[in-house]
C-alpha cells in the first residue's frame, strides 16, 4: 500500500502548486479566460483519473483479501464480498477506460491493466471454484502450484506507472495554469478555481480516512465550476455553452442542451440556446433532432419540466414517441436516460437544462438534486445579464434620440442634417443601411441621404416612383413597413439590394407633417429590429419630418420646442435641456414617472431637482452638474432618487454640453436612465457570491474539525506518516479559511460595503492586540517582536480592523525575517496623523517591485505563496482598510537591509461616510416658517434651501396647525404678528396642550424680545427683522442641531499658560462649556470631535501651528465654525485670509482690550448664548 | 481548571450533521460531559425541556427557527431560561457579538471551530461571564 501514501503526498504537493497560482495574477482578456478555463477543466479531469486509479487499487485489494478470506474461512460473506468488489472493480475499470480516452499512452496502459486484472480475476475465480468444488485444501494446493505473485505485481506495477504518469500530468497542467494565471486578475474566478482544487483534494484526504465515498468533492467542484463560468461570462449564449460543457463533462453525460422561454408568435415557446455533445461519442442524430425541434412551452421533455416546474429523470426507452419527439434519434445514438431541471429566476421560470446519458440509472436522484439546485443560481445570472443587455439597448436608443434631437434643432443645412441623421442610425441602431428620401416636385422620392455599407452601389433607389417597391409603397400608403423577414414580406422588396447585401430586416416610415408627405425614412439590417427600436424610429421620423419642414421655413421657438417634445417623449429616459444659468428649458414627461414629482417644480427652480435626490448623493449630483459647467465636457454619474412614496430608484445620468461659436457653454442636454433593475440584479449576484462563500465555509468547517480530531488523536491512534499528512491537510485548510475570509473582506471593501465601527482606542491596546495575534508565529520563526511607542494617546478607529492591518504587517515582517532577528513596531504622531510602522531586517524589496505590493495576489515571487503561506490579499486589504479610515499606507525598503511598512491613520477618523451622514441630517431637515409676508418667506426659503433646508411656509397660524399635522419639522421660524393671532401665544398654547411639543423655534419678528418667553427651552433664538442672512441661517442650523438645551462649546487653543487662564476667565462669564488645548494635534482632535461653536486660536502653538489647523479645518465639517484669532503678532492681509473660517475676528493681543475680547466672543456666540443667560450671569457676578 | 459551574450534560444544536458529529466527538473525547444533539431550533426546545442540560451550544444560522429565535423561546420558558447558551457562528462581526450578548447569550464560538480546544473555549466563556 506504499504507493497510496505517495499518491497522497503527491496530492498535497499539487495542492501547494495550485495554491501557488494565487501568487500570479494580473489582467486577462476574455480569450485568456477561456484558455484558463479549459486548463482548469483539464486539471479537474486529471484528478478524476487519479481518483479512479486509486479506487481500482482499493477494489483490487478488497478482491484479493476477500478471496483469501474465503479460502481460509470458507464463509459465504467473503464470497459475496468477492462478488461485490469484482463488480466495483469492473465498473471502475470501465470508467477509467473512458476517462483516459484523451491520452493514448494512458489508454494503452489502461487496456493492458484491464487485461492483467482480467487474468487475475480469472485466476481468482478459478481458485474460488476449485475451493467450492474440492474444498479449501485443494484450492490451497492449486494456489501453491500456480503461483500468482507475478500477476499481482504486474497489476500493481502498471497501476503505479499510471499514477506516476498522471501525477506528472497534473503537475504539468497546474504549472500551465500557473503560467496562464500570470496574466489574470479576475480575483474571484481565480480564487474559486484554487479553492475548488484545494477543496477537492482536502476532501480526497478525508474520504480516505473515513472511508466514506460521498459526493462532497464532486458537488463542490461542480458548484465552483458553475460560479466560475458565470463569473467569466459576458453573455447568455457564452455562459450556457460553457455550463453545458462543464456539467456534461464532470458528470459523464453524452449530450446536453439548454432552452429558454421566449415570447414567440403563438405565445410563449422554448428556444434552444445551445447544445453540447461529448466529442468521444457519436450523438449527431440526436443533436440534429434537437436543433430542429420546435417546442412549445408544454412540449416534450423540457415542456414537462416547465409545466411541473420540477426536475425530472426520464427513462427514454419507455417514453412514448408522442411525448418525446426526438425518441428515434435518441435510440439510434444509444441515449437511454434524460435528466432535466428548471432554470428559475426572481421573475419565475426562465428555461430548462437537459442532460442525456447512455446509462439508465433511475436511482440517480442525488445527482439530479445536486444539478437542479444550481438552476436558481443560473437563473439569477441570466436575469442579471438580460437586465444589462436591455439597459444597453435602451441607453443606445436614448443616445440616438438625444443626438438626433440635437442635430435637428441645430443643423441649418438640410442635406447635412439628413446625412447626420442616417449616420446616427448606423452608429446607434446598428443599421446595415439607413436612407432618407424627400419628395420632389414631380411627386417622386429623391434619395437625400444614405449611410451604411451596401456592398454594391445600387442606383435603383436614387429615384423611386411613389407606389413602386417597398419604399414607394410606404410613401403611397403613408403607413410604415416593419419586417424581420424581408424576403417573405408581402410588399415587393428591392431584391437586388437585399440579395446582394444579405439584409433580413427593414423598418421604413413615411415622413409626414400634418397630412403632407415629405419623404420616407428606412433602415435595413441583418439583425432583427426590436419593438423598442421600432417605436423609437417612429418617433424620430416625426421629428425628422419637423426638421425638414423647419428647413423649408424657419420654425418658431414653440415649434422647436415641439420638436424636442415629439422626440423625447418617445423615450422612457428622463431628458432635460438646461441653460448655464441653472434653469431648465425642457424636462421630458418621463421625469414625473421616474422621480414621482411634478415637472412644474423644476421649471420653477432647477434647484428643486435636489428634492428628489437621495440625501447621501446630493453632493455627488451637485458636483456632477458643476463639473459639466466648469469642464464643458460630458460627465456621468450614478445616483439614487427618493420618490415621495419613499421608494428608491437608481439613475445613471449623463450630460452633453454644447458650446456656442465663442466657445462658451450654451445648452446642456442630459439624459437620466433608470437603472434600478440592473442595480437590483447586480445586488442579487453579489448576494449569490456571499452565499457561495458561506457554502464554502460550511464544508470547510467539517474538514477542518475532522482533521483536528485526527491530529488530536481523538479518532484513534495514527502512524507518524498519517499524522504528517493530516497536518499538511490541516494547515492547508487553515489557509483556505483565511482565503475565504480575505475574499469576503476584499469584496466588501471593493463594493464600499465595509462599515467601520469607530470608537476611541488607546494606541497601546491596538499594539497589544496585533502582538497577541502574531506572537505564536514569531515564536515559531524565532523572531522577536519589539515595540517603540512614542505616542501614547488614543485614536478613533475600528479597533478590530486596525489590529488586522498591524497584524498583517507584522506577519509579513516575521515571514521575511532571518532567524533570531527583530521586528519593530513603532508608533508616532506626525502632524494630524498617527503613524504605525513595522520594520524588519529581511532581504528588502527591489525598487521596481514596490508598486506591485498593494495589488491583489501580489506576493512578489510566486514561490513565496507556497513558502510563506499567505493568501496574497493581505496588503490589498490593509490598504483598503486604511483608506476607509481616511488614512494611507506606504513602504520603504533597502535591499539587503530590510523593509518598513507603515500605515498612517488620522488621530480622529473623519471618513467620507460620516460627512455624508451629517449631510443627510441637514439635507433632510424640514423647517416650518410661519410668516404672513410672502416676499420674506420666499426669500428665506430660497436662502435656506442653499444651505440644505427644506422650508415649508404657513401664512397663518391655522395653516401652521395644518402643516404640523402633516409633518414634524426640525425647527420652526415664527413671526409674532400674524393675521389670525399672536405667534407667541400660539406657541405657548401648543406647549401647554402638549408637553411633548418641543420643536426648537427661532422667532423672527419686528417685535422686541419678550424676556418672559425668551429663554424657554424651545424658543431658542430671537432675531429682529431685518436680520443678516448669515445669522438667520446659523440660528436655524443650531436649532436643527437642537443645541437649544445644551451649552455652547468654546475651544481655546493657546500654549501660554497665563494667556490661557486669562481667556478662560473672560469666556467663562458666558454660560458655555470650555475646552482647552495647548498643542496642535490635540486642538485638531478636539475641533473635530467636540464640534465647538467658537474657536479661539493662538497662531504660534506647537505643530501643527494655527495656519495648519485652519487649513485642515477648512476641509472638514468645521469650515463654518466662528473663529477668533488671538495672536501676538501683526498679520498681513494674506495671512488674515488664510486664518479665516466662518465668522472670523483677528485680534492682536497687545492692541485688544479686555472688553473688545469679551464683546467679540459675545458677538460670535450670538444666537447660542442667550441674552437672558449672559445677563443673569453678569448680574450674579456684580 | 476551575469554573464556577459543573457541566454534566450539554445540548448541541446545529442543522449540519457533520458539525454535530465532530463537535460531539471533540467534547465527549476530551471531557466527561454527556453531549445530546438536536438538529433544529424546535427540536432543541423539546430536548432542552426533556433533559434540562447544563449548557446549550446553539448554531446561529439554521433553517426555520434560527439560533437567536430559539434563544428567545428558551428565555420565555421559566424552567429553561437559566441555562447558559453559547452561540456558534461563522466569522462574527463585532456588533453581532454585542447583539447576541444583549440577548442573553454567554458568548460566541466562531466557525470554523477547533474541536480540540472546544472544551477550553467553552470554559473560558463561562468563567468570564
Amino acid at each position: 500500500m506504499r504507493h497510496r501514501w505517495t499518491f497522497l503526498v503527491g496530492i498535497a504537493g499539487t495542492l501547494f502548486l495550485t495554491l501557488a497560482a494565487a501568487g500570479y495574477a494580473t489582467f486577462a482578456s476574455a480569450r485568456q479566460q477561456q484558455v484558463m478555463h479549459n486548463h482548469r477543466v483539464w486539471l479537474i479531469h486529471t484528478y478524476d483519473v487519479l481518483l479512479s486509479l486509486e479506487e481500482i487499487d482499493v477494489a483490487l485489494e478488497e478482491l484479493v483479501s476477500s478471496e483469501r478470506g474465503y479460502l481460509i474461512k470458507q464463509k459465504i460473506e467473503f464470497k459475496s464480498d468477492f462478488d461485490a468488489s469484482l463488480k466495483a472493480l469492473e465498473a471502475e475499470i470501465r470508467k477509467l477506460l473512458i476517462l483516459v480516452r484523451d491520452n493514448p499512452t494512458q489508454e494503452q496502459r489502461a487496456h493492458f491493466l484491464k487485461r492483467t486484472i482480467d487474468r487475475r480475476i480469472d485466476y481468482l475465480k478459478e481458485v474460488i471454484s476449485v475451493s467450492e468444488k474440492d474444498g479449501t485444501d485443494a484450492a490451497r494446493k492449486f494456489v501453491k502450484h500456480r503461483g500468482q505473485e507475478t500477476v499481482e505485481d504486474q497489476a500493481d506495477d502498471i497501476l503505479h506507472e499510471m499514477i506516476a504518469s498522471e501525477k506528472n500530468l497534473l503537475r504539468f497542467r497546474s504549472e500551465k495554469l500557473d503560467r496562464e494565471t500570470a496574466h489574470n486578475s479576475e480575483l474571484f474566478a481565480t480564487l474559486l478555481a484554487l479553492a475548488a482544487s484545494a477543496l477537492v483534494m482536502c476532501s480526497f484526504i478525508l474520504i480516505y480516512f473515513f472511508k466514506e465515498k460521498n459526493n462532497v468533492a464532486r458537488r463542490l467542484a461542480t458548484q465552483l465550476a458553475i460560479t466560475q463560468v458565470l463569473n467569466e461570462s459576458r453573455d447568455i449564449q457564452f455562459a450556457f455553452e460553457r455550463l453545458l460543457q462543464v456539467l456534461g463533462k464532470m458528470n459523464n453525460f453524452r449530450f446536453a442542451d439548454a432552452w429558454l422561454v421566449t415570447s414567440g408568435q403563438n405565445g410563449n415557446e422554448l428556444k434552444l440556446v445551445t447544445s453540447w455533445s461529448d466529442e468521444t461519442v457519436n450523438v449527431e442524430k440526436f443533436k440534429e433532432a434537437t436543433e430542429l425541434a420546435k417546442l412549445g412551452i408544454n412540449d416534450e421533455l423540457p415542456g414537462q419540466v416547465c409545466s411541473t416546474k420540477a426536475p425530472h429523470l426520464f427513462d427514454l426507452v419507455t417514453l412514448p414517441p408522442e411525448k418525446f419527439t426526438r425518441k428515434s434519434a435518441a435510440m439510434a445514438d444509444g441515449l437511454r436516460q434524460g435528466l432535466g431541471f428548471p432554470i428559475y429566476g426572481q421573475t419565475g421560470l426562465l428555461g430548462v437544462m437537459e442532460f442525456f446519458s447512455e446509462k439508465l440509472n433511475l436511482n440517480n436522484t442525488e445527482q439530479l438534486s445536486n444539478l437542479s439546485s444550481f438552476g436558481q443560481e443560473i437563473g439569477l445570472f441570466v436575469e442579471a445579464l438580460r437586465a444589462k443587455e436591455e439597459l444597453v439597448e435602451r441607453a443606445e436608443l436614448a443616445n440616438f434620440v438625444a443626438e438626433t434631437a440635437y442635430v435637428l434643432s441645430q443643423q441649418a443645412n438640410l442635406h447635412e442634417m439628413l446625412k447626420q441623421c442616417t449616420s446616427l442610425m448606423v452608429r446607434h441602431l446598428n443599421a446595415g443601411l439607413a436612407r432618407i428620401w424627400a419628395i420632389g416636385n414631380d411627386r417622386e422620392l429623391k434619395l437625400q441621404a444614405s449611410s451604411g455599407n451596401v456592398g454594391t452601389t445600387s442606383d435603383a433607389q436614387n429615384i423611386i416612383e411613389i407606389g413602386t417597391g417597398e419604399i414607394g409603397t410606404v410613401a403611397e400608403k403613408q403607413r410604415p413597413l416593419l419586417s424581420n423577414n424581408l424576403l417573405e414580406s408581402a410588399q415587393a422588396p428591392d431584391r437586388a439590394l437585399i440579395e446582394s447585401s444579405g439584409f433580413t430586416s427593414i423598418a421604413a416610415y413615411p415622413l409626414v407633417f400634418g397630412k403632407e408627405l415629405l419623404g420616407v425614412l428606412a433602415m435595413y439590417g441583418k439583425e432583427n429590429i426590436s419593438r423598442q427600436m421600432q417605436e423609437t424610429l417612429s418617433g424620430v421620423s416625426n421629428g425628422i419630418a419637423l426638421g425638414i419642414k423647419r428647413n423649408q421655413a424657419e420654425l418658431l421657438l414653440e415649434e422647436r420646442e415641439l420638436l424636442f417634445r415629439t422626440l423625447t417623449e418617445q423615450i422612457k429616459e428622463v431628458f432635460i435641456v438646461a441653460k448655464p444659468n441653472d434653469t431648465f428649458v425642457y424636462v421630458s414627461p418621463a421625469y414625473e414617472e421616474t422621480w414621482g414629482r411634478p415637472i412644474a417644480d423644476l421649471y420653477e427652480s432647477a434647484q428643486n431637482i435636489f428634492k428628489g435626490v437621495h440625501p447621501e448623493d446630493v453632493e455627488l449630483v451637485r458636483n456632477f452638474a458643476e463639473q459639466t459647467n466648469i469642464q464643458m465636457k460630458s460627465q456621468q454619474v450614478e445616483h439614487r432618487v427618493v420618490r415621495p412614496d419613499g421608494t428608491i430608484r437608481w439613475i445613471w445620468a449623463r450630460t452633453f454640453p454644447t458650446l456656442n461659436e465663442d466657445g462658451q457653454l450654451e445648452t446642456i442636454y442630459s439624459i437620466g436612465h433608470d437603472i434600478t433593475e440592473r442595480k437590483e440584479a447586480e445586488k442579487r449576484v453579489s448576494e449569490f457570491y456571499s452565499t457561495v462563500s458561506h457554502e464554502l465555509r460550511t464544508p470547510l468547517t467539517s474538514i477542518h474539525a475532522s482533521l483536528r480530531l485526527i491530529e488530536g488523536g481523538l479518532a484513534g491512534p495514527v502512524s507518524d506518516k498519517i499524522s504528517r499528512l493530516v497536518t499538511i491537510a490541516r494547515t492547508e485548510s487553515d489557509r483556505l479559511i483565511r482565503l475565504i475570509n480575505d475574499i469576503l473582506d476584499i469584496r466588501k471593501i471593493e463594493a464600499g460595503r465595509l462599515e467601520l465601527k469607530l470608537s476611541e482606542k488607546p494606541v497601546d491596546e491596538l499594539v497589544l492586540g496585533a502582538f497577541a495575534a502574531t506572537q505564536g508565529m514569531a515564536r515559531e520563526a524565532a523572531v522577536t517582536l519589539k515595540q517603540e511607542i512614542e505616542y501614547h494617546g488614543s485614536i478613533k478607529c475600528d479597533a478590530d480592523r486596525v489590529v488586522q492591518i498591524l497584524a498583517n504587517f507584522l506577519s509579513n515582517a516575521i515571514k521575511y525575517s532571518p532567524h533570531e532577528a527583530e521586528v519593530r513596531l513603532r508608533v508616532e504622531s506626525i502632524g494630524t496623523m498617527i503613524r504605525f510602522s513595522v520594520s524588519d531586517s529581511g532581504p528588502g524589496i527591489p525598487e521596481g517591485e514596490m508598486h506591485k505590493l498593494w495589488g491583489k495576489f501580489q506576493q512578489l515571487d510566486s514561490s513565496d505563496t507556497r513558502q510563506k503561506g499567505g493568501t496574497g490579499l493581505g496588503l490589498a486589504i490593509s490598504k483598503g482598510l486604511a483608506e476607509q479610515h481616511g488614512g494611507r499606507v506606504g513602504v520603504e525598503s533597502t535591499m539587503g537591509k530590510g523593509t518598513t511598512f507603515w500605515v498612517e491613520l488620522p488621530a480622529n477618523s473623519v471618513s467620507a461616510r460620516i460627512t455624508s451622514q451629517d449631510l443627510k441630517s441637514f439635507a433632510l431637515a424640514r423647517v416650518l416658517m410661519v410668516e404672513d409676508d410672502e416676499q420674506l418667506s420666499k426669500l428665506v426659503k430660497s436662502l435656506l434651501k442653499k444651505e440644505g433646508f427644506d422650508v415649508e411656509i404657513a401664512g397663518t397660524l391655522e395653516e401652521a396647525d395644518q402643516r404640523l399635522k402633516e409633518f414634524t419639522p426640525k425647527a420652526i421660524i415664527l413671526d409674532v404678528t400674524l393675521p389670525d393671532g399672536n405667534g407667541l401665544d400660539w406657541l405657548k398654547k401648543k406647549q401647554q396642550s402638549n408637553n411633548e411639543f418641543s420643536i426648537p423655534t427661532v422667532v423672527l419678528s419686528g417685535v422686541e424680545k419678550n424676556p418672559e418667553l425668551f429663554g424657554t427651552a424651545i424658543i431658542f433664538d430671537w432675531l429682529i427683522k431685518p436680520t443678516e442672512d448669515k445669522r438667520l441661517e446659523r440660528a436655524v442650523r443650531y436649532a436643527v442641531r437642537n443645541k437649544g438645551n445644551a451649552k455652547a462649546k468654546v475651544l481655546i487653543i493657546e500654549d501660554d499658560k497665563a494667556t490661557r487662564e486669562l481667556l478662560v476667565d473672560h469666556v467663562s462669564r458666558f454660560p458655555v462649556e470650555l475646552i482647552e488645548a495647548t498643542e496642535g494635534v490635540r486642538a485638531l482632535n478636539l475641533a473635530r470631535t467636540e464640534n465647538p461653536d467658537l474657536i479661539i486660536l493662538d497662531v504660534g502653538i506647537p505643530a501643527p501651528n494655527g495656519f495648519e489647523i485652519v487649513e485642515s479645518l477648512r476641509k472638514s465639517d468645521q469650515r463654518e465654525t466662528p473663529l477668533i484669532v488671538y495672536t501676538s503678532r501683526d498679520l498681513t492681509k494674506a495671512e488674515m485670509n488664510d486664518l479665516t473660517l466662518g465668522l472670523t475676528k483677528h485680534l492682536i493681543k497687545s492692541k485688544t482690550s479686555e472688553q473688545e475680547l469679551i464683546d467679540s466672543v459675545k458677538q460670535l456666540l450670538d444666537g447660542l448664548v442667550t441674552a437672558v443667560d449672559s445677563q443673569s450671569k453678569e448680574a450674579a457676578e456684580t | 481548571m476551575t469554573t464556577a459551574m459543573e457541566i454534566k450534560q450539554v445540548l448541541l444544536v446545529d442543522d449540519d450533521l457533520n458539525i454535530r458529529t465532530l463537535a460531539q466527538m471533540g467534547l465527549e473525547g476530551l471531557t466527561d460531559w454527556k453531549v445530546e444533539l438536536a438538529s433544529s431550533g424546535a427540536e432543541a426546545l423539546s430536548k432542552a425541556a426533556e433533559i434540562k442540560p447544563d449548557l446549550i451550544i446553539l448554531d446561529v444560522m439554521m433553517p426555520g427557527m434560527d439560533g437567536p429565535t430559539t434563544l428567545g423561546e428558551l428565555k420565555k420558558v421559566e424552567s429553561l431560561n437559566d441555562i447558559p447558551v453559547i452561540f456558534m457562528t461563522a466569522k462574527a462581526q463585532t456588533h453581532e457579538v454585542e447583539l447576541y450578548q444583549k440577548m442573553g447569550a454567554k458568548g460566541i464560538i466562531t466557525k470554523p471551530f477547533d474541536p480540540m480546544s472546544l472544551p477550553d473555549d467553552i470554559q473560558g466563556i463561562l468563567s468570564k461571564s
